[in-house]
């Protein structure tokens, strides 16, 4: 026991060794000043940082560290490490083309770290932050301050702006005191005069009907509003309905679970034009032709077929109508604000109004007068045509053939022996000298599944940015 | 760490897209039915030796053939071996060859095609990202390694239309696992000629399928007439590899693609939609996503401090609200749909008390002391809510970055973070391949570095039994020990939805995947 303590107690001043040893090993890089600079124009559109630094020893590694406020961690980038020692300036471009689109008005900081050494004797440091907003130097913008919104805007006169901004500002102020949140920071809101450039703004991928976008990551709503329809109904109806997205955003806000897609598309639609004629008439619709989607249905995605798309819309507003005559708009408002301490939909309803979803969902489809659609799918995909020698059980050789038999072709068995055969995977024996086979494979790999690339580049994805309705009037809706 | 798709999906249609390039397949979709349009995504690499995502590998065995090929029922079918035979207990596999094989050039293909097709794995030089499938082939680590430069070292005696694999122990799985994309048969050009694996007529391929065409966005794919089934019933498929920006959901709609992976969260609505549901279809993808920890550097050399985090995370709690309804948490390592899968459950049940209490036993009494340990990952979808439970159940504070998965994976292999996550879809259907593989003791995808010599007598016990009963209560076991040291925490298994034009027979996945487009055809004939 004795010798034992003494090793771990060895063992324990090595490692104070080591860490006293760090900082001079950090030292290693000596950063100065970084800089970044974005480029949004029509011919290009990217961010470039750069980070003088000089290096004691060749760095073995150097990444760039790139974060947005709302973002969880850094995103991680590795850049070449320059060639030995001395000074050096590292330099990271972001190309939004082949790294990824970031929509105008995202911050993002970014850090360098570099790496010297190997293994154990690695040490890292990283360098100061820097940081920079994209712009969108495509247009010269003006900018006015309202009570909740910055509004910022390229054609038009003051009185198209006050105008623009006192529709935001009631917007904001409507949807935070009836969730009973404080918006503390601004709500940027871009104001492009065509739809060229609200598309340029927000990508490639951008369906043409697309008339305004939310980014509640980065509190910011672009919509495409010429001067001379500022006064015009639906700008009334879409500007208020993105920023519910953002004010809903601020009251769901949790680590585990965002609520379901139809009551954040259905509050919008409700708070903004409440449930309207059309969406009224897109309901009945879906109840009348039997191709209406059920809530449970529409929990992450909206369809993206123009029919469906437009009556989930009028359903989500629906089921929102229903819940605010049935159970109230206090109701309302607790569901909504219990999803903020990261509940399941069923435990959000149940604590809000005493049914879980499913009774939620049936209870509504009895108000509207439908009853629950059949799936159409999934189907199992129809055979296709086999080698002739796939057809039919597979030989007791197929995967694992015992020691003496054949897998012939088509799964043929040979004449019986009176070893017991494999079951894929399962293994067999060969009886007659006691060796044992092997019952699962043992030298091959599986593989490794790419999950869907986070940060910023997924940001427009993940973000709330949700297109709005389709309206009256025709004009600017969304998808 | 093939197959990748479906859940890359999202990622991959909605990054790219823009509509297809001119010419080629839609100049033939017009000229007649057996055409089709699949989305296949960009392969980072046509060489099976060098293949390591799945959508490359997705690729490449519609153009080079294996020995073998996973049915849609997992089961190893024979391709360019028309049998096999397990010789002396498993330890030598005797592979025939079909009669008459043929490159589509007409050169012969030959038993020797395979072993110079699979050597390249083993190049010393070069080793393929998955030379560890052949590494219990007599001779092949030493070959690997420098060791031995003599390639008839190997253990792989190719003799006409025969190959004798000598293993350094029991393999009977080894047919199956000769269906991996990485032991494809290529043309003797590929390792040689640059442009052996260019597009154009001078393609050569042993598979179902040659590539006439490359662009951008899509694959021109046209069927070998020497193939060994005969030549595809689909003379022309058009490979769309981005679809720049768009949905794939869209595209299918569009009718500009017959075949595409899509999003779980998409076929929630499509399953109600009366055009586009009985094109839904589903299968069970055979993956797990898991986390792990750096098994050799503190705090996570102390198995009380894994125990801990296991203990500490509600699993089923957090998968469930990330992913709903459709959500499959793990039980273990080995997904449902693993051919000797236990139904036993094997994930710590969450503890909070007891995760507490053991990473006070372990010195870090209510988080005091804990040193500082980032999360590291290619973006899970339930990081945020490991990272809070740990926070409010453990007081500790998990630092987070994450990395694209092209950057990520060779940090795995190189310099694991002290914590990460990652998903993992078989490339056979067997357990060993979530067990032995990633945790056995010195394997290469253990990236955690974890060593527990109880777990690799258990994993030997399950491969060196015949008796199917004897081998699941020992990769129980193994699980148990997995469970009990956490070097790895199961999360969730997986599924794949696709939409297939009705009308297209054959497109099913098998669970790797992988379609296989030289069983596509269309219901009488012609594309509708």
């Amino acid at each position: 026991m004795k010798r034992r303590l003494i090793a771990l107690w060895a063992a324990a001043g090595l490692v104070l060794a080591l860490a006293g040893a760090t900082p001079a090993l950090a030292e290693a890089a000596d950063f100065g000043r970084p800089s970044a600079e974005s480029v949004f124009t029509d011919a290009r559109q990217s961010l470039t940082f750069r980070q003088p630094v000089t290096l004691a020893s060749p760095a073995s590694r150097v990444e760039i560290l790139l974060e947005t406020p709302d973002s969880l961690g850094p995103y991680v980038r590795e850049v070449p490490a320059p060639s030995g020692s001395g000074d050096h300036t590292l330099v990271f471009q972001w190309d939004f083309v082949e790294d990824g689109h970031l929509v105008p008005n995202t911050p993002l900081t970014a850090r360098w770290r570099v790496t010297v050494g190997e293994g154990d004797g690695a040490s890292a440091s990283t360098g100061p932050p820097v940081r920079v907003v994209v712009g969108d130097e495509r247009f010269r913008w003006r900018t006015k301050q309202g009570d909740f919104v910055r509004l910022h805007w390229y054609e038009g006169d003051e009185a198209f702006a006050e105008r623009a901004l006192a529709i935001g500002d009631e917007a904001v102020r409507k949807a935070t005191t009836l969730f009973g949140v404080k918006e503390n920071e601004p709500i940027d809101f871009f104001v492009y005069a065509d739809s060229e450039g609200l598309y340029g703004a927000l990508g490639p991928g951008t369906r043409e009907n697309v008339g305004g976008q939310a980014h509640a990551d980065i509190r910011t709503l672009f919509a495409d509003i010429t001067p001379g329809e500022v006064n015009d109904p639906w700008v009334a109806d879409v500007v208020p309905h993105e920023l519910t997205h953002l004010v809903f955003a601020t009251a769901v806000k949790n680590d585990y679970h965002g609520p379901p897609r139809w009551l954040n598309e259905g509050l919008a639609v409700y708070l903004s034009v409440g449930y309207a004629p059309e969406w009224r008439a897109a309901t009945e619709e879906a109840v009348r032709s039997g191709r209406l989607v059920p809530l449970h249905a529409l929990v992450d995605q909206f369809p993206t077929t123009p029919g469906l798309f437009y009556q989930a819309y009028g359903i989500s507003t629906s089921a929102v109508d229903y819940l605010v005559r049935t159970y109230g708009r206090d109701a309302m408002v607790a569901l909504v604000r219990s999803y903020a301490s990261g509940v399941s939909d069923d435990e959000a309803f149940r604590s809000a109004i005493g049914v879980d979803t499913a009774g939620f969902e049936t209870a509504w489809l009895v108000d509207i007068g439908a009853s629950m659609p059949e799936r159409q799918g999934p189907r199992s995909a129809p055979p296709g045509p086999l080698p002739s020698d796939w057809v039919g059980s597979p030989g007791p050789g197929a995967t694992s053939a015992p020691a003496g038999q054949t897998s012939a072709p088509g799964g043929a068995t040979l004449p019986p022996t009176s070893e017991p055969s494999g079951a894929p995977g399962s293994g067999t024996s060969n009886g007659g000298d006691g060796v044992v086979l092997v019952g699962a494979g043992t030298v091959a790999l599986g593989a490794v599944i790419v999950l869907a690339a986070w940060a910023v580049r997924g940001r427009r994805r993940t973000g709330a940015g949700l297109p709005p309705p389709p309206t009256g009037a025709g004009q600017g809706g969304g998808e | 760490m093939r197959r990748a798709l479906a859940l890359l999906v999202a990622a991959s249609l909605l990054a790219t897209g823009l509509p297809f390039a001119a010419g080629g397949i839609e100049g033939a979709r017009a000229a007649g039915p057996s055409t089709a349009r699949v989305f296949l995504g960009e392969p980072t690499t046509l060489d099976p030796a060098a293949s390591s995502d799945s959508t490359s590998s997705g690729v490449i065995v519609q153009l080079f053939e294996r020995l073998t090929a996973l049915d849609g029922q997992l089961v190893a079918r024979p391709a360019l071996a028309e049998r096999w035979e397990l010789l002396d207990g498993g330890r030598r596999i005797l592979f025939t060859l079909r009669q008459g094989l043929a490159f589509s050039d007409g050169t012969a293909l030959t038993a020797a095609d395979v072993v110079r097709s699979w050597l390249r794995l083993l190049d010393p030089e070069r080793p393929g990202p998955f030379a560890t499938l052949l590494l219990d082939v007599e001779g092949a680590r030493a070959y690997v390694r420098g060791e031995s430069t003599d390639p008839a070292s190997v253990g792989l005696v190719a003799n006409g239309q025969t190959l004798e694999v000598r293993f350094v122990r029991p393999a009977a799985d080894f047919p199956s696992v000769a269906a991996s994309a990485s032991l494809a048969v290529v043309p003797p050009g590929v390792g040689r000629d640059p442009g052996a694996l260019e597009a154009g007529p001078a393609f050569v391929a042993s598979g179902g399928y040659r590539l006439v065409s490359r662009s951008s966005t899509e694959l021109g794919l046209e069927a070998n007439p020497r193939y060994w089934a005969g030549p595809p019933s689909i003379e022309r498929i058009a490979g769309v590899t981005s679809l720049q920006g768009r949905s794939p959901v869209d595209a299918f709609t569009a009718g500009d693609l017959d075949w595409t992976p899509i999003a779980s969260y998409d076929a929630d609505w499509i399953a109600y939609d009366r055009e586009l549901g009985p094109s839904l279809r589903r299968s069970t993808a055979l993956t797990v996503q898991y986390y792990g920890f750096d098994t050799r550097q503190p705090p996570f050399d102390d198995a009380r401090v894994r125990q801990a985090f296991a203990r500490a995370v509600d699993w089923r709690r957090i998968v469930a609200l990330a992913q709903g309804a459709d959500a499959t948490p793990a039980t273990g390592m080995v997904p449902v749909g693993i051919p000797g899968r236990s139904d036993e459950d094997f994930v710590s049940p969450f503890d909070p008390a007891a995760a507490r209490a053991l990473l006070a036993e372990a010195g870090f009494a209510g988080g005091a002391g804990f040193p500082a340990v980032t999360l590291v990952t290619a973006g899970t979808g339930y990081d945020a809510a490991v990272i809070a439970q740990l926070r409010d159940n453990l007081g500790l504070s998990i630092a987070f970055e994450a990395m694209d998965f092209d950057e990520y994976f060779p940090r795995l292999y190189d310099d694991p973070p002290a914590m990460w996550g990652l998903g993992w879809v078989a490339d056979y259907p067997a357990p060993n391949d979530f067990l032995g593989v990633l945790l056995g003791s010195g394997e290469a995808n253990n990236y955690g570095r974890w060593a527990n010599p109880a777990f690799d007598a258990a994993v030997a016990r399950a491969l060196a039994t015949s008796d199917p009963v004897a081998a699941r209560a020992a990769f129980d076991e193994a699980e148990r020990i997995v469970r009990d040291e956490a070097p790895v925490i199961p999360v969730t298994y997986g599924a794949e939805w696709a939409l297939a034009r009705e009308g297209l027979l054959g497109a099913a996945e098998n669970g790797t995947g992988d379609l296989r487009l030289a069983g596509l055809a269309w219901e009488g004939g012609g594309r509708p």
